[in-house]
């Protein structure tokens, strides 16, 4: 199908899902994701799948935890606020290796915070977010046409590795509608050895991650760890453009990168040798490849919607090789290019003048 | 449900009670539900749990009426009763075994 | 497992064998479970093994096991288990439920999960009928902890967070879950036993196998709470806590059936008064 059709972020996210076979929805609603919850509360009964809205975010994500411990293929979506209510139960289902995809359409934050787009939930995302030790892959779509793309990619290292993977996306790719192809993808159906589905002619299976006696629960952990590393050596994802002769390098991701190629195109044209590196896995974050990058260039740019996390993992890969410098906007706002333009400016030119100060140029309180 | 005891035809011995005593914790619920009063807890012997378990004292006045089992937490009891045709003629009915 | 050495002779007539009145539940692992002596947890767990056995369920059973001494539920029943996060139970067999239709779906929690931080999970799974059948144990303590009060501990009872004895102002009321419960109308059964003599776990039993065809017929949520006790949470001995269970709890937390839609010629009240639930049962 070569024909173009106008989708709304959410909704595609939602569908792409259904094309990939997703068994089950749970959510409960919240701006900005509420389509997505709609749009499965359509799909899912039409077509004999299980759709529910939970009590709240908590009753959600547990629902998922139960229908993945039988192997189902599972969706869930929330934003921010209800995010941090599955915390305990992405921790649960890390450690007990249940493979699930969680989207989350970042809003402005902390606390109940804006219903605007941001990039607020980054360190949530990337940092395991809720207690113990464990990751879960994380993937930034910065188009609906990738968002499209990711979701069925998604499913497929979850199930590959037994483990929830987050879509990180914000309200703005949420609510927008654009122009795509829609390229759904159906995936197959891998057989699993450790659902749960009554123990008929076989030992019971238990999952659990309790593992009271200490020697055990190190040996888990291992386990879990190994997994980790094998997933950074394999899922790493990422884009760049006009790196090659760059001098200064925005790193960026989601809106923040589509903001960043509009700069990057107007900084060109004013003789500025701008090039954008996109991360796509966040976790996995593209440490090496940034780190490659890194002698090449005179300083990098980091631009978030956010008062800056991916920053701090971008100084971690460069590891001091190159200034690294950093424009935000918060609470929902959204930078514009010319505002981004002024940013990789100061950051050539006046690299001791803190980019973010320009906040108050823009006519925002820093 | 009828059960083989080891060896012979007719075995001249059988008892009413059979009890897990490695699992017995020694908690005396069993004590308190029989009616009869025929368990006790055995003081001479600590099982691996660490506890006295329950032991059979008087097995001739045991009726086989299987409260100890029913209120058992850790289910160490078998409980066994005469074959119906080995009773004394109690019942009008025919043994249906 | 050693054999007591019987003190009865009987010459046995013809080649018959003595009948087993009682034996074991095969649902039941061999493990010794880790369950304080006289806990009424054994003996849930070994009703549920001989319901779930004696209905030919056990093959198709998926369960969810709660937070709480009963934690470890996997390790004595022979079932397909998934551990819940604590109060989540409910939610995660609604999961299960839901993907899997040809299973039969058990949740077993305590007070502290279900009536505590589970009382949303319950309550909804309650209200959209879902087809599981939920165990609650309830002996008003939080034993896995140390003895800590909960929702369901009885006023003036004395635990490690309500030293001086639980008193409403300070503490609130008992909730009465499974009344609350009752009174929505996706609860095909509710009903309250106990663990406290041969008689009254009879009649635990036939409510849980109740609760059981309930799930089977398609009627409805299920739950069968069961009163028990805590001997060493409470401080004090097995047959104590028993004595305590009968003269104090049974009175707060009436056995009985509260409800059960799903014969509706057999529909009754909600119990308002002990005497009228006693007579239910």
């Amino acid at each position: 199908m070569t024909e173009r059709v106008l989708m709304k972020g959410n909704e595609a996210i939602a569908e792409a899902a259904v094309a990939a076979g997703c068994d089950a929805y749970f959510g409960y609603p919240i701006t900005p994701q509420a389509e997505i919850l709609e749009w499965m509360a359509r799909r899912m009964p039409e077509l004999g799948r299980v759709f529910i809205q939970a009590e709240s975010e908590l009753g959600a994500i547990n629902m998922a935890l139960g229908a993945a411990a039988t192997g189902a293929r599972v969706l869930v979506s929330s934003s921010g606020p209800g995010i941090s209510l599955m915390a305990e139960a992405m921790s649960y289902m890390a450690a007990s290796e249940l493979p699930m995809v969680l989207v989350n359409v970042m809003r402005g934050g902390p606390g109940l915070g804006s219903i605007q787009p941001s990039q607020s939930d980054y360190f949530q995302a990337t940092k395991g977010h809720g207690h113990g030790d464990y990751h879960v892959p994380v993937l930034a779509p910065s188009s609906i046409a990738e968002a499209i793309e990711l979701v069925p990619t998604a499913f497929e290292i979850a199930e590959r590795y037994r483990t929830p993977v987050m879509i990180l996306t914000d309200g703005s790719l949420g609510q927008a509608m654009e122009p795509v192809v829609p390229r759904f993808r159906a995936l197959e159906r891998p057989t699993f050895d450790w659902t749960l589905s009554g123990a008929d002619g076989r030992p019971p299976r238990v999952v659990r991650s309790l593992h009271l006696k200490a020697e055990d629960l190190e040996a888990h952990n291992r386990v879990l760890q190994a997994k980790y590393h094998a997933i950074e050596g394999a899922e790493v994802r990422w884009a760049g453009e006009r790196l090659d002769d760059a001098e200064i390098a925005i790193v960026a991701y989601g809106t923040a990168a589509r903001v960043a190629t509009t700069a990057m195109a107007r900084a060109r044209s004013a003789g500025l040798r701008v090039g954008l590196f996109r991360p796509i896995s966040l976790w996995p974050f593209p440490s090496v490849a940034l780190r490659a990058l890194a002698p090449r260039l005179r300083a990098i740019l980091v631009v978030e919607l956010s008062a800056g996390q991916m920053v701090e993992d971008v100084r971690l890969a460069v590891e001091g090789g190159v200034p690294v410098h950093f424009y935000g906007r918060t609470g929902g706002m959204v930078p514009t290019p010319g505002e981004v333009v002024r940013a990789v400016e100061t950051a050539l030119f006046d690299p001791e003048v803190d980019p973010v100060s320009l906040v108050a140029l823009a006519g925002g309180t820093r | 449900m009828a059960i083989a005891l080891e060896g012979s035809v007719a075995p001249a011995t059988w008892a009413p009670l059979r009890i897990a005593t490695d699992r017995c914790k020694g908690c005396e619920l069993c004590l308190v539900a029989c009616t009869p009063g025929v368990l006790a807890l055995d003081t001479s012997v600590v099982n691996v749990l660490g506890y006295h378990p329950v032991r059979l004292i008087d097995a001739a006045a045991c009726t086989s009426c299987a409260r100890c089992a029913k209120v058992c937490p850790d289910a160490v009891f078998t409980v066994f009763a005469p074959p119906r045709a080995a009773r004394a003629p109690r019942h009008a009915k025919e043994p249906t075994r | 497992m050693t054999t007591e050495t019987p003190t009865r002779t009987t010459r046995l007539e013809s080649d018959e064998s003595p009948r087993i009145v009682y034996q074991r539940p095969e649902l039941l692992t061999d493990r010794s479970t880790h369950y304080c002596p006289g806990c009424g947890h054994g003996v849930v767990h070994r009703l549920i093994a001989e319901v779930l056995g004696e209905m030919g369920l056990g093959p198709r059973t998926i369960a969810v096991a709660p937070v709480g001494c009963a934690v470890f539920a996997y390790d004595y029943l022979g079932l397909d288990f998934c551990e819940a996060p604590h109060g989540r139970a409910p939610a995660v067999a609604t999961g299960i439920r839901r993907v899997r239709p040809e299973a039969f779906v058990l949740s077993y929690q305590g007070d502290g999960d279900m009536a505590a931080i589970g009382t949303a999970e319950i309550v909804h799974a309650a209200a959209r009928g879902e087809l599981i059948t939920a165990v609650f144990v309830n002996n008003g303590i939080y034993g896995m902890t140390g003895g800590q009060m909960a929702p369901t501990t009885l006023l003036g009872q004395k635990t490690t967070s309500s030293p001086g004895g639980r008193e409403a102002v300070l503490h609130g009321y008992p909730l009465p879950i499974t009344e609350m419960l009752a009174l929505i109308p996706g609860v095909a059964y509710a009903a309250r036993g106990s663990v406290l003599d041969p008689g009254t776990i009879g009649k635990t039993k036939a409510f849980l196998r109740r609760a059981c065809e309930v799930q089977l017929e398609g009627t409805g949520f299920g739950i069968v709470e069961v009163i028990s006790n805590c001997p060493v949470g409470w401080g004090m001995t097995p047959r104590q806590s028993m004595d305590w269970l009968r003269d104090n709890v049974a009175a707060v937390y009436p056995p009985g059936v509260i409800v059960d839609r799903g014969r509706p010629a057999l529909s009754l009240p909600v119990a308002s008064r002990p005497e009228a639930a006693a007579d239910d049962a």
